[in-house]
């Protein structure tokens, strides 16, 4: 058995999981997540990209599905690589595939060029 | 080879440098801070005090009366601003003999204007005193001005007129040669002087003593206190004290010249000389006698808090004087309250010393004005016409005081410019204000970076050893940067 | 802009929106977690995604903007505003304040000790990091448990430095339940309940702090200390309303909320002025700031429409309730009204009662009750009586 707080939403309902049932949620998101955090917990990363000549020097991005919680500091360490041209826009593939996951990295705002 | 060398940039130095900037000398301040008044100059009442309370006959009553009357011209000149508020020591039922006895101590100083004043009149001037007030001395010219800004209104003034600052400077040894001055040892290298002045606050003593020149002790003293928002401006008129004690003059309270409420001294004797940290008991402290002056002031507007340490001279007056052992070195030790409203006459007194050791010959042309633009105190309309000689005066970079960014830009050039974030906020109160630099401080940390021409890694707070970020976020394989 | 897109969509022609800053979005901009949105989309968002949708939106209706300008005055019927052009005087004959918050400093809060460089609060790390692209310091302790103050220690962690601990003076967190669990859970950092910092040492830049545990008068305990070495102390010990327009503009102000007292239509005390989102309110979520932000535009289109105004009730915080929005009822209620709550302290099985004198308008049980989180309760038009006061109480069980 193992107890968790649900991240799906800002509800943060308390979740048991026991072999294999899930009881506390309030939806199903919540139970399905419940279930994926006992065999490949998964989580939203979401980070900053260097951008050559936009208004920002910064790019925030995030990966467009969650990502294996395992997966997270290769993923960080592959975004920190990236280097982004000015202009973007708001979801546009930075990555299509972060540190071989399969998960796309997409701008999370749009910056114009200077 | 410099005539004089003045050790510290706190109100002393300065207003020294400035009395000697107006003749032929080359006159070097060094100062071991980033900026000027980083001391005691920096924490203390910012009171111009009326006088009555040193005791009869000493330096301190006769430099605090006449320097109080130098204040008002002063500030119209260097354009300081000045709140002549008048103060008020108040006492309870029983205690008004004691009033008396500082308005006997006041006549004798020959304060001016002295007054008691009975409970409906403290009541009418301070609706929000306690109200077992029984009585006050009110002493019509005591007044405010930001202590800061008057020992920076100094040093621009010294500096355009020819006076050299070194910060980040300490000294680390005196030079003589047969019982002459011959200059200073400094972490900046040897600086030959025929003069030294030692305005060095809470360190004077063991300077002299380095020096070889008449011994004397001084105790530092911490006081702690409290600074309310400026949405209470008004609420608290007058400085009001209460009765003095053997050690100090209490606990006061009192508006600032910036229209916050300030609380505060403790009065805590202590070892080490810089430290300037506030403690839990120190502040409680403040708080209860605060209180007790004014029962219903609204400490839930406290924005900051913060300590000073006074020179305190083991042999209660200030040191002023010319070594008889030493040719060449004068000492301004041991200027605790009221060294701020002194200032000025100390400053004219160390010119009598000078004068005694090297000739003096006026400088034909010199600067004795300054002004600052301050935009926040003209009115909108007047804010246009800067706004199209640069369009930076339009762009508000600290909202809660609504500082520009062209004032910080001017902040950090020109004369005895700041070089740290702190001096920045001294300069155009950017970041003073209630958010206390939580909204502007990333965008100063761009601003300061680039006017200084360094990296913001390299912006500091308060000078060497103090950056405000740990590097730049390794992003795009740009690298870690210390 | 929540307020300017509705008001554009009921019929109003002539908006503007000014802004500080040098883009819109206000502080969502360096909001670039995720967890926006899902009242509102459907979807979790980021912050800056939440943002850049209204950005687009304002774009395609035509929106006025002026942007990098400061509104430093501000009367019924007009504003003065600053920026790199000049000085602009904007007349309306509706204005609606949202401005936000900012957060509680380290002066507010009284911790003592020395004042190196290294203290910061969470939202000015925040926009060091995400928008400027710096590291603030390498080693942190981070003071308060609020939602910035939990995404703060992921982000500081995700971006190299270590975090030591979150301290909370209180017995129970501030943040969500899911951000305690991905922001801390998920990167083994301590959360000391009942803890908070006593002392901050440091000459030039922050060395390490000392927490001590408190008791149940939120006072340290003495034996409790401990010192821990650290660089960087981030605080996220609150917000507060930014309301300095609001006074200048001689608005009523409600001294819990520490924002205007408003009706349902967020109609102040002052004709034609309107307030909306952290200023009248801190919110929890963004999408309840944008909700009301289309509140305020309908009340303000309302307003230009027919500018009078009816009678209003007030509506009083009652037993365990620290404060409400309204404040109070503009009558005869037209609409249903959507009231805004929060408990004093945690309550399970609250049952939340609306009542006219003595007599009960409205019952409405939940679940639990949380300080940190906002009660919206909605009240249909019907049940609101036409005269008399209304009280909103909470009775339930102690968490």
């Amino acid at each position: 058995m193992k107890t968790m707080t649900c991240i799906v939403c800002p509800m943060g309902c308390r979740l048991t999981v026991d072999s294999g049932e899930v009881s506390g949620h309030r939806c199903n998101r919540g139970r399905d997540w419940a279930l994926a955090e006992v065999t490949n917990p998964v989580r939203v990363l979401t980070t900053t990209v260097a951008l050559e000549g936009g208004e920002l020097e910064l790019l925030p991005v995030r990966t467009l599905a969650p990502v294996p919680k395992a997966k997270l500091r290769d993923c960080l360490r592959h975004a920190n690589r990236l280097r982004v041209k000015a202009p973007v826009r708001m979801g546009q593939v930075i990555c299509p595939d972060l540190a071989g996951t399969g998960v796309q990295l997409t701008a999370a705002r749009s910056v114009a060029k200077i | 080879m410099h005539d004089v060398i003045i050790i510290g940039a706190g109100i002393v130095g300065c207003a020294a440098a400035y009395s000697l900037s107006k003749y032929k000398l080359r006159v070097l301040v060094v100062e071991q801070g980033p900026d000027v008044a980083m001391a005691a100059s920096r924490a203390n009442s910012g009171i111009i005090h009326a006088g009555y309370d040193p005791p009869p006959g000493t330096l301190m009553a006769d430099l605090n009366v006449q320097g109080n009357a130098m204040y008002p011209d002063l500030c119209r000149k260097l354009d300081v601003p000045f709140r002549n508020n008048g103060s008020l020591v108040v006492a309870r039922e029983g205690e008004e003999e004691q009033l008396e006895e500082l308005l006997r101590r006041g006549r004798a100083n020959g304060v001016p204007d002295l007054a008691i004043l009975g409970r409906d009149e403290v009541l009418n001037r301070e609706p929000n005193i306690a109200k077992d007030v029984a009585a006050a001395l009110y002493a019509p010219t005591a007044g405010l001005i930001s202590p800061w800004e008057m020992t920076l209104a100094f040093a621009q003034v010294a500096a355009v007129n020819g006076v050299t600052f070194r910060f980040n400077t300490r000294v680390t040894g005196v030079l003589t040669e047969d019982d002459r001055i011959a200059g200073l040892e400094t972490t900046a290298g040897r600086l030959a002087a025929r003069v030294v002045i030692n305005a060095a606050g809470v360190h004077a003593d063991l300077l002299a003593h380095m020096a070889g020149a008449e011994r004397y002790e001084i105790l530092p003293r911490k006081g702690q206190y409290l600074l309310l928002d400026k949405e209470l401006d008004g609420w608290v008129k007058h400085t009001v004290f209460p009765l003095p004690n053997p050690k100090s003059k209490g606990v006061l309270v009192l508006p600032t010249v910036d229209g916050n409420i300030l609380a505060g001294p403790t009065a805590e004797d202590i070892l080490d000389r810089e430290d300037n940290s506030t403690t839990r008991e120190g502040l409680a402290r403040v708080r209860e006698s605060a209180l007790q002056l004014f029962p219903d002031l609204p400490l839930n507007r406290v924005i900051s808090s913060f300590a000073g340490i006074r020179a305190v001279p083991v042999d209660g007056d200030f040191i002023i004087r010319s070594s008889a052992r030493i040719w060449g070195w004068i000492d301004a030790g041991g200027i605790q309250s009221p060294g701020l409203t002194a200032a000025p006459a100390i400053a004219d007194k160390l010119i009598r010393l000078v004068a005694g050791l090297i000739p003096l010959q006026p400088r034909e042309e010199h600067h004795d004005r300054r002004s600052t633009l301050r935009l926040r105190e003209l009115p909108l309309q007047e804010r246009q016409r800067w706004i199209q000689r640069n369009p930076l005066y339009g762009r508000i970079i600290c909202r809660c005081e609504g500082v520009s960014e062209g004032e910080i830009v001017d902040a950090l050039h020109g004369p005895v410019s700041a070089t740290t974030l702190d001096g920045v906020k001294q300069r155009t109160r950017a970041g003073a204000g209630r958010c206390q630099g939580g909204f502007c401080q990333p965008r100063l940390l761009t601003i300061v970076a680039r006017e200084l021409g360094i990296s913001p890694c390299a912006v500091t707070k308060a000078g060497p050893g103090s950056p405000l970020v740990a590097g730049r976020l390794n992003k795009g394989g740009a690298g870690d940067e210390e | 802009m929540g307020a300017a897109l509705e008001a554009r969509r009921l019929g109003v022609g002539d908006i503007l929106v000014i802004e500080r800053d040098k883009f819109l979005g206000g502080i969502l901009q360096q909001c670039i977690h995720n967890g926006f949105g899902l009242h509102l989309f459907g979807e979790e968002l980021t912050g800056v995604e939440y943002a850049q949708r209204f950005i687009d939106a304002m774009q395609r209706e035509g929106i006025a903007v002026m942007t990098d300008t400061m509104v430093m005055e501000a009367e019924p019927g007009m504003v003065r505003a600053v920026n790199a052009d000049g000085v602009h005087e904007i007349q309306a004959r509706a204005i609606i304040l949202a401005m936000g918050c900012r957060e509680r400093t380290r002066g507010a809060i009284n911790i003592p000790g020395s004042r190196p460089a290294g203290v910061y609060t969470a939202g000015a790390a925040q926009r060091l990091i995400n928008i400027e692209g710096f590291l603030p310091g390498r080693r942190a302790v981070i003071l308060g448990s609020g939602d910035i103050g939990l995404i703060m220690a992921r982000r500081l962690t995700l971006e190299g430095a270590k975090v030591e601990a979150v301290a909370e003076i209180m017995p129970w967190s501030n943040g969500l339940a899911r951000n305690i669990a991905q922001c801390l859970d998920d990167f083994n950092i301590p959360l000391l309940l009942s803890h908070t910092v006593v002392e901050i040492h440091g000459h030039k830049r922050l060395e390490g702090v000392t927490l001590a545990r408190v008791d149940d008068n939120l006072q340290p305990i003495p034996g409790s200390e401990r010192y821990i070495p650290c660089d960087l102390l981030l605080l996220s010990v609150g917000l507060i309303p930014e309301n300095e327009l609001s006074r200048q503009l001689g608005v009523a102000m409600d001294p819990v909320s520490q924002g205007p007292v408003v009706d349902q239509y967020l109609h102040t005390s002052v004709d034609g002025v309107f307030a909306c989102g952290n200023v009248v309110h801190v919110h929890d979520l963004v999408d309840f700031v944008t909700l009301e932000s289309r509140r305020a535009a309908a009340g303000a289109a309302r307003w230009l429409a027919r500018p009078k105004r009816g009678r209003c009730i007030p509506l009083k915080a009652g037993d365990n309730v620290s404060y409400v929005v309204p404040q109070r009822i503009s009558v005869p209620a037209e609409e249903d009204v959507t009231l805004l709550l929060r408990v004093r302290r945690p309550l399970r099985k609250p049952e939340f009662i609306l009542r006219s004198g003595e007599e009960q308008v409205l019952r409405r049980v939940r679940p639990v009750a949380l300080p940190a989180e906002m009660v919206e309760i909605k009240v249909p038009a019907a049940a609101i009586p036409g005269a008399g006061e209304l009280e909103i109480l909470c009775r339930g069980e102690k968490r």
